[in-house]
């Protein structure tokens, strides 16, 4: 619940993608006349080509504060300062429309389900957040069907809706999505949680691929092999076990 | 930053004794799909037809700018002017079809009034278009002469879609365009909004009950109660972690996930 620390590897000399100071969360239930207290006093920071992940025990706050860096959680109190392309934002101030401008260029948050919309094919799921950047329709097709291919999606699925997809398809077509984009900022809830072993490690090399590309990185990570290949460095919340 | 194409500011309406819309202000832009949620009664649909013009307020102002960058305050308008842009530049998709099509004439035969109210000369082409846009909404091609009082509802409200779509308005007004429709009929209406709005800058007013369709397609989300916007904002974030009370119970009153 409250910060912790975080400890490993210190970053390279590149600039700071999110400064988190002082946040709070606390979901007021208007209808059972309660409160619930989910973040308090969370700093840290993270730099460009460098991710850390984030643990804590179950109930800790890891995907309330994930989905507080994407903006889908109002912050209660503090900042979070994210690096987009015109600037600083901090997303417990800044207008809806700054929100939706930094998701398609900057932030790319990947949660564990895929959210299927009717009629719309896993390649156009894939393709959407590039078009919307202003990418060429064509050549963000291209990219998304390498995408799913390299994510061992046979081509034969690339023009279905994900409808029908088995838990491990929809979570690799999510992945795709959230990657094919360049987005420099990942924010990744258990990406890898329902894949096989082979598709893991395809995981695993795409996201240090956008690392490797200057992309910041922040994950839930249960897997402590996917954890210790990606991370630079772990942020807890709580305190960390053994103390 | 872009302009917005439409700015709302102050709308009110007494209607009998309710107060029906109180104190609403919002801005629209190109391309985006804002959602107005709520129950029956809230006020979201009197808030759509003062936006269109087809209720006076009793104060406030809604202000488009046109394609050639001209502000009109929509409710002080001549009414010939105000007609012309919802045959043009904007349209309203009525929740009950029979209000926006002739139910007598031909779907073509709608469909191409419209286009030739909007300035297109030749029938042939707008019989082409009207062609074209049946197959884009997947209604038959061998409809195109039949009249919409044959037509079944999902078809009707297709058709009324069409009709407003073919003159590629920059904004259009929706009231519960998927209410009463099978699930199939629903997705497809949802897809051809968004496929335009993504394609063409299209921005719309979507007004709904429906959580899971607001989700899908807008982008911005006002919660209404009793003639107020109690709660605006990302649609995701307001129904992910909505903070009025009575959205809160709202979203906890759909079954499943909205």
């Amino acid at each position: 619940m409250s910060a912790g620390g975080r400890e490993g590897r210190r970053g390279s000399a590149r600039g700071i993608a999110i400064a988190v100071r002082d946040l709070r969360k606390t979901f007021v239930l208007h209808n059972l006349g309660t409160e619930l207290e989910a973040l308090r006093d969370v700093s840290l920071e993270v730099r460009f080509g460098e991710c850390l992940a984030v643990d804590g025990a179950s109930g800790a706050g890891k995907s309330t504060l994930l989905r507080c860096l994407y903006g889908n959680y109002l912050a209660s109190g503090g900042e979070i300062v994210v690096r987009g392309e015109r600037g600083e934002v901090d997303l417990a101030t800044a207008s809806p429309r700054e929100i939706l401008e930094l998701r398609v260029r900057t932030l790319s948050h990947v949660s564990q389900f895929l959210r299927v919309i009717p009629r719309v094919s896993a390649l156009d799921i894939v393709a959407a957040p590039m078009i919307e950047q202003g990418q060429d329709p064509g050549a963000a097709r291209g990219r998304a069907g390498e995408f799913l291919a390299r994510l061992n999606i046979p081509e034969r699925l690339h023009a279905l809706p994900p409808m029908t997809f088995s838990g491990g398809e929809r979570q690799r077509v999510n992945i795709a999505r959230g990657l094919a984009r360049r987005a420099r900022i990942l924010l990744l809830d258990e990406p890898t949680a329902s894949l096989d072993r082979h598709n893991r490690q395809v995981a695993v090399d795409l996201i240090n691929a956008a690392k490797a590309e200057g992309a910041a990185v922040v994950g839930i990570f249960h897997d402590s092999e996917v954890r210790d290949a990606l991370a630079d460095a772990v942020f807890w919340l709580g305190a960390p076990p053994g103390r | 930053m872009e302009q917005p194409i439409l700015r709302v500011r102050g709308l009110a309406k007494r209607l009998g004794d309710v107060q029906a819309c109180l104190d609403v202000s919002f801005d629209l832009y190109p391309a985006e799909i804002l959602a107005v949620v709520g129950e029956s009664g809230s006020g979201k649909t009197t808030l759509l037809k003062l936006v269109a013009g087809m209720l006076a307020p009793d104060s406030g102002e809604v202000l488009y700018t046109d394609a050639e960058g001209r502000v009109h305050d929509i409710p002080r308008i001549p009414e010939s002017l105000r007609r012309r842009l919802l045959r043009t530049e904007l349209g309203f998709v009525w929740q009950d079809p029979a209000d926006g099509l002739r139910m007598k004439i031909s779907a073509g035969g709608n469909i191409a009034e419209r286009l030739l109210a909007g300035g297109l000369r030749s029938f042939a082409r707008a019989r082409q278009a009207a062609a074209d846009w049946l197959a884009r909404v997947e209604l038959p091609a061998g409809r195109l002469d039949a009249p919409p009082e044959e037509y079944s509802g999902g078809m009707r409200a297709r058709l009324q879609l069409a009709k407003n779509l073919a003159t590629r308005p920059r904004a259009v007004f929706l009231d519960e365009p998927t209410a009463g429709l099978d699930v199939s009929v629903q997705a497809r209406i949802l897809d051809l909004v968004r496929g335009l709005s993504a394609e063409f800058g299209l921005a719309a007013i979507l007004v709904t009950h429906d959580l899971m369709a607001a989700r899908l397609l807008s982008q911005r989300i006002i919660v209404m109660k009793d003639g107020r916007a109690v709660e605006s904002g990302l649609t995701d974030q307001v129904l992910d972690d909505p903070s009025a009370p009575y959205t809160q119970l709202l979203v906890s009153s759909v079954l499943g996930e909205a």
